[in-house]
């Protein structure tokens, strides 16, 4: 926003690519004693650093100004000039101003002290800044609470931390130089920066703040994009900008982290260097406030593939996302052909295996459309249904425990009803947020007896609709993030007057708004004015439903979150990644790879009424979501860019599922497990040919599911399904009863194959065609055939059923690829 | 190139933590691979979790000059270390006691419910706002990861079951990841027809199946595009190999074979579900699995414990040393010994403790009630120096008296006993570091 890059273009002959330089920043002003400015010369290409240009010199006009050392600028006395940078025959110079200098000037504590505090480290969760403090001095962590640490600091323990007669002997001086005895060490060196400032303070009597210093705006972390070789390395410079205009250097102040490390880190001092190919998000924290970077790493490029050769983008998702590919020089993997489409289609979009009659009549249809007409298919299909109730299931956290038999009946009946006429998300939001009266009669209403505790509420509200983690925020500022302990609680105060009654019938509970009532923050026990994160502020006293209040903010088609949120959640259903990753966790720091995608899918999703299915419509159409998942020798490392489809495990309930379609012998529901050691009760509900992905309740007992990583649904996260395949999954699919209980079963499919009198070669047909949904090659053909042709006849059966426990515990079949 | 590939959410697998990813970067930018991580790779543990937890002042910290109804039924014994005493329920302990120390001042002062206390022994931790925090050894085997062919963390025989609370038990890898649980037998080694479920095939698969059922198999696999190179593809075939070892080598199958001991030392351990634990968790350690942890029972409800409220369906404090102490006593003296006599007990740490103490006076029914206030716990092992008695409770029993230990420090003493840097930071929810015990914590150094 405020950066002005000075940028001189080279003599531009024909064979060299555009070289430039850019200084950052574009002006120096050294306004307290304390002060310094790093600067750093970059070599450019199109706007984005490239390196730091070793050869440059910068020289202060005129000298007696400042000093220059290291590339940072100190000052010497008051007064005007510039700085002269040569790089090469480049040359270029900035303006330079000193103020303030032997000035007794005052630092503001919130702003300057603060910060210094944080920097070296006392208010650090492992010393002062824990909750309990340290040796008797409490601060807050990471300077969260600033008129807090004030008082600690100057008026604790009868004001003896501070020597205002002889500030130089203040014992908060001496402690953290470690002139007497300090647990956490020497801190504070004699003469720097740090200790001139402190002293300074302390020296104008302590102040907590005074009139002439203007707050602090936002701050800028500079260069905002490099483009850099593997390996390389390039400083980051942050400026605190302030109301007034003013502009500091913090970097020295400056807690940095990197949002994807294998692709690059980030020193405590700022610089990052690149470890492998593609981008990151270099974050800055500075006194509460944030700002990012971003640093890329194209993939070389590989002549002997040519770009994007076998892709040619049709819808503007393909668009945009092969942009990012030509940005960073990444090859995209081919098509994935037909047969591997649709198994993909028929698991990401309604959790199933394509049968072997739906696999004839997808090779029979020779329509151009093809792909579209199957996906519709898959849209239309009854399956959906069950598979996208089972998927919103999990979110908004069903199962018997917090909600008894009748409450997730009640809950899942109204999920599904909203996914069968695919209503729009808004109004499902709508009708869970406002839900009041029975919660039997109103399903979505469960979702207060599921958080009963507000600040539960809040957080889980946040994660569900906003992307937005806010948990950090109940205790303290969240360290890397914009949202504060005051913003929390004033979220939470949205929900303090929802109110539970017990209703007629068991398990029967009526939300009643309450007309009283509030959450009290948790540090100064006072309520906060409800108010949605960063939306309008509702008065404490005002008398509507605060939940209206949010509603109307959240479901407003200017609502940053709301849209982007589901949006990245379904994209990441379909790629097994997210736009933002993770994706509960839509935090600036945190930004996304695709920034121009996920808007416009925004846009396109409000615009078509929050419509889920028009959603996925897009997304399967597109060619980037019809990738192989092979990949070529440029594109193999890439996880981040969709270049290639990534496989993905099939999910406990899709796998137990596909064991029972296959052998056509159904698993047995008929006990239910709540946890917490409240044992097993036998449970008759589910007749015999349910599905896993049926189950209303994660708490249906199955030592299957659960050991296949089912979500207990107890925390709104999505991590909380796990798609790990760890040595106690493999013995259960090896020697366990799941899989091999269904090829013994009597009367199942290699009985029906046997009496039916088909012949071994359509078996083995029909068998790749009912698991891996494509024919055998000729090897694999061969050996089956061998291998069932020499059996005797009593043999087959057994021959059989291990053939389809081969198929099944291949890769190839256990992943979505 | 280093590419290791941290997912941000709440379980990460691979033994890479961010932060090491980040000193590793640091420290060699380029060309060092995941598999030359440092690895000081011979330090075991064993952990006898004693649940229902034992009555501190029947056990390992009499009071003989305390009030009748305080110091209860019986009389203090010498033991082979000089000045250290332990009631006479344990003669066998006794004779050992140059192996082991004594804590007699552990405390803490979150609820008193079993799970809790369980929670905060294994992992440092009581869980709060949805986190579930690692058990020691899977952030030992995250950290260094698993030796070939066993796995990293064995839990004998079953889990901690139902205890009360409804909680967590604190026996999960947690944000650490599934791929960091521990491996768990659940199945009883007191049995005569012990075998662990699922490591063996069933009856009706045979090594001809078997190898029939590996070469279909294989023969599918070579067909395969690249799905093999995406990190679910690899996590699978890594877990069938591991799988495929554990079923085939016939040393790691042994492992778990009790029937190959001789009887003579399967009776030294006493035949019972917690001997034979004690005597497998020996067996597996030997053969290479670093950490084991022993449940000396599944729930406090249906069989007789430690838990000795004295009422139904409770036992009370005679009862509990004619059937618990009993077995405890044989099976862990016999554990230090064969340790010693193999010349394993110097790297492998013999931790045995229980979840609080109990209430000094004795109740109604003949019983002790929950008290987190003060208990004992028993160390020994590895670098941890035997035959002290560390901190003390006053003089009835109810509070530290000196040298009070909570469980960040006792976990923070494990940590440091098996060569985990006691304030290394995990992995936690959502990529943010958690440090394996808070950075204000250190170990008991005054049993090293």
């Amino acid at each position: 926003m405020l950066l002005l890059l000075i940028i001189k273009i080279l003599a531009n002959s024909e064979n060299t690519p555009q070289v430039s330089h850019a200084v950052f920043p574009n002006k120096v002003s050294l306004n307290d004693p304390w002060d310094e400015q790093k600067i750093i010369v970059a070599n450019m290409e199109s706007g984005r650093a490239t390196s730091v240009a070793t050869d440059a010199k910068i020289r202060v006009v005129p000298s007696e100004l400042a000093t220059i050392h290291e590339n940072t600028v100190k000052p010497i006395i008051n007064g005007s000039g510039h700085i002269e940078i040569e790089a090469g025959n480049w040359k270029t110079k900035i303006p330079l101003t000193i103020s303030g200098q032997g000035e007794g000037k005052v630092p503001d504590f919130k702003d300057q002290v603060e910060p210094v505090l944080t920097r070296l480290g006392c208010n650090a969760g492992a010393c002062h800044g824990a909750l309990a403090g340290k040796g008797g001095l409490k601060l807050s962590l990471r300077a969260y609470d600033p008129e807090s640490d004030h008082n600690a600091m100057v008026f604790q323990v009868l004001g003896r931390r501070i020597n205002l007669q002889t500030p130089e002997k203040s014992f908060l001086l001496k402690k953290a130089m470690g002139v007497i005895p300090h647990g956490g060490g020497q801190k504070l060196r004699p003469g720097s920066n740090e200790h001139k400032l402190l002293l300074a303070w302390i020296r104008a009597g302590s102040p907590f703040s005074h009139g002439s210093f203007s707050p602090q705006k936002g701050i800028e972390i500079l260069p905002p994009v490099s483009r850099l070789q593997l390996g390389s390395s390039i400083p980051m410079i942050v400026l605190a900008h302030q109301n007034d205009g003013r502009v500091r250097d913090v970097t020295a102040w400056t807690k940095f982290a990197s949002a994807y490390e294998p692709v690059a880190g980030v020193s405590p001092e700022g610089t990052v260097t690149t470890v492998g190919n593609g981008e990151a998000a270099i974050s800055a924290w500075f006194n509460n406030a944030v700002a990012v970077a971003r640093v890329q790493t194209p993939y070389p490029a590989i002549n002997s593939i040519p770009q994007n050769k076998h892709f040619t983008p049709e819808t503007w998702i393909d668009g945009m996302v092969s942009a990012r590919w030509k940005e960073l020089n990444i090859v995209p993997s081919q098509d994935a052909g037909d047969d591997e489409f649709l198994r993909r289609l028929w698991l990401d979009t309604i959790g199933m295996i394509p049968t072997v009659d739906q696999f004839a009549a997808f090779q029979a249809d020779k329509a151009p459309e093809k792909r579209n007409r199957w996906i519709e298919k898959a849209l239309a299909a009854p399956e959906y249904n069950d598979f996208w109730t089972y998927k919103w299931s999990d979110l908004f956290l069903i199962r018997t425990g917090r909600l008894n038999q009748s409450a997730v009946w009640a809950m899942h009946g109204a999920l599904r009803n909203s996914v069968v006429s695919n209503r729009g998300w808004d109004e499902v939001t709508r009708n869970i947020l406002l839900a009041r009266g029975s919660t039997l009669l109103n399903g979505e209403g469960n979702f207060y007896v599921l958080h009963r505790d507000p600040s539960e509420l809040a957080e889980t509200v946040a994660v569900t609709f906003l992307g937005q983690s806010i948990a950090c925020a109940r205790c303290h500022n969240h360290p890397l993030e914009k949202w504060t302990q005051d913003q929390y609680w004033s979220f939470a105060n949205l929900f303090g007057r929802v109110g539970l009654k017990s209703g007629d019938t068991d398990g029967e509970m009526l939300v009643v708004p309450q007309r009283l009532g509030d959450v009290p923050h948790l540090r100064t026990g006072k309520p906060m004015a409800p108010t949605p994160l960063d939306g309008p502020s509702l008065p404490v006293e005002a008398v509507t439903d605060r939940r209206e209040h949010f509603a109307q903010w959240l479901l407003d088609p200017a609502n940053p979150y709301f849209a982007r949120t589901q949006v990245n959640r379904v994209w990441r259903h379909f790629f097994g990644r997210g736009l933002v990753e993770p994706d509960d966790d839509l935090r600036l720091t945190n930004p996304s790879t695709h920034e121009e995608l996920l808007a416009r899918l925004a846009t396109e999703f409000r615009t078509s009424g929050y419509d889920n299915k028009s959603l996925m419509r897009l997304i399967l159409r597109s060619k980037a979501y019809q990738l192989s998942s092979s990949t070529n020798s440029n594109n193999e490392n890439d996880n981040l860019f969709f270049s290639h489809y990534q496989p993905k495990r099939l999910s406990a309930e899709v796998l137990l599922d596909a064991y029972s379609q296959i052998t056509t012998i159904p698993t047995k529901f008929d006990a239910i497990s709540p946890g917490g050691g409240n044992g097993t009760t036998k449970y008759a509900g589910y007749p015999l040919g349910t599905r896993a992905l049926q189950l209303p309740d994660a708490a249906v007992a199955s030592p299957f599911l659960d050991s296949f990583g089912r979500p207990e649904r107890l925390q709104s996260c999505s991590c909380e399904r796990e798609s790990d395949t760890g040595v106690a999954q493999i013995l259960q699919m090896s020697n366990g009863g799941a899989l091999n209980e269904k090829l013994r079963a009597a009367g199942n499919i290699i009985e029906q194959w046997i009496a039916s009198g088909k012949s071994d070669t359509e078996i083995v047909q029909i068998l790749f065609r009912a698991t891996l949904t494509r024919d055998p090659s000729d090897k694999e053909k061969n050996h089956y055939l061998n291998i069932l042709t020499k059996a005797m006849r009593t043999e087959k059966r057994e021959v059989l059923e291990d053939c389809i426990w081969a198929i099944l515990s291949t890769r190839e079949f256990l992943l979505n690829h | 190139m280093i590419r290791i590939d941290t997912p941000r959410g709440r379980r990460q697998s691979g033994i890479w933590s961010r932060r090491t990813f980040m000193e590793l970067g640091a420290l060699a930018p380029l060309g060092l691979s995941a598999s030359a991580a440092p690895t000081d790779s011979d330090r075991n543990g064993i952990l006898l979790f004693l649940v229902g937890a034992p009555s501190h002042i029947d056990t390992f910290d009499p009071k003989p000059d305390a009030p009748a109804e305080i110091r209860g039924p019986f009389k203090p014994i010498s033991t082979r270390s000089p000045g250290m005493s332990i009631t006479e329920i344990f003669p066998r302990t006794a004779m050992q006691a140059d192996k082991f120390s004594i804590v007699r001042s552990v405390y803490h002062t979150s609820a008193a419910v079993h799970d809790t206390g369980h929670q905060l022994m294994q992992t440092g931790r009581a869980f709060t706002g949805g986190i579930e925090h690692p058990h020691i050894g899977c952030t030992l085997t995250h950290l260094k990861g698993a030796r070939e062919g066993t796995p990293g963390h064995v839990l004998l025989p079953k889990p901690i079951g139902k205890t009360g609370g409804n909680q967590p038990h604190g026996q999960s890898a947690g944000y650490l990841g599934r791929t960091h649980d521990p491996f768990i037998l659940n199945a009883d080694p007191g049995k005569p027809d012990f075998k662990v479920p699922d490591l063996v095939p069933p009856d009706y698969l045979n090594n001809v199946r078997i190898d029939r059922r590996r070469s279909l198999r294989e023969s599918v696999e070579a067909h395969l595009n690249q799905v093999e190179k995406s990190s679910a593809g690899k996590q699978i075939e890594e877990s069938f190999e591991l799988a495929r070892k554990l079923m085939a080598s016939p040393s790691t199958r042994s492992a778990f074979d009790l029937h190959k001991e001789p009887d003579s030392i399967r009776d030294r351990y006493g035949r019972t579900r917690f001997g034979q634990s004690c005597l497998l968790a020996r067996r597996l350690v030997e053969r290479g699995v670093r950490f084991v942890t022993v449940n000396m029972f599944e729930t406090v409800f249906d069989e007789v414990t430690w838990d000795i409220h004295g009422s139904r369906p409770f036992t009370d404090i005679t009862e509990m040393a004619r059937l618990v102490a009993p077995s405890f006593d044989q099976g862990y003296s016999a554990l230090l010994d064969d340790l010693f006599q193999r010349g394993m007990l110097s790297n492998t740490v013999v931790a045995a403790m229980g979840e609080f103490g109990r209430t000094p006076k004795i109740n109604p029914a003949g019983g002790r009630d929950h008290h987190p206030g003060v208990w004992s716990i028993l160390l020994g092992g590895g670098t941890i120096q035997p035959g002290r008695v560390i901190g003390s409770s006053d003089e009835l029993g109810y509070a530290p008296k000196t040298r009070a230990a909570n469980p960040q420090e006792v976990v923070a003493t494990l940590y440091k006993a098996l060569g985990v840097p006691i304030h290394h930071e995990l992995p936690g929810p959502q990529g943010r570091p958690i440090p394996a015990t808070d950075f204000s914590v250190q170990p008991i150094h005054e049993l090293f």
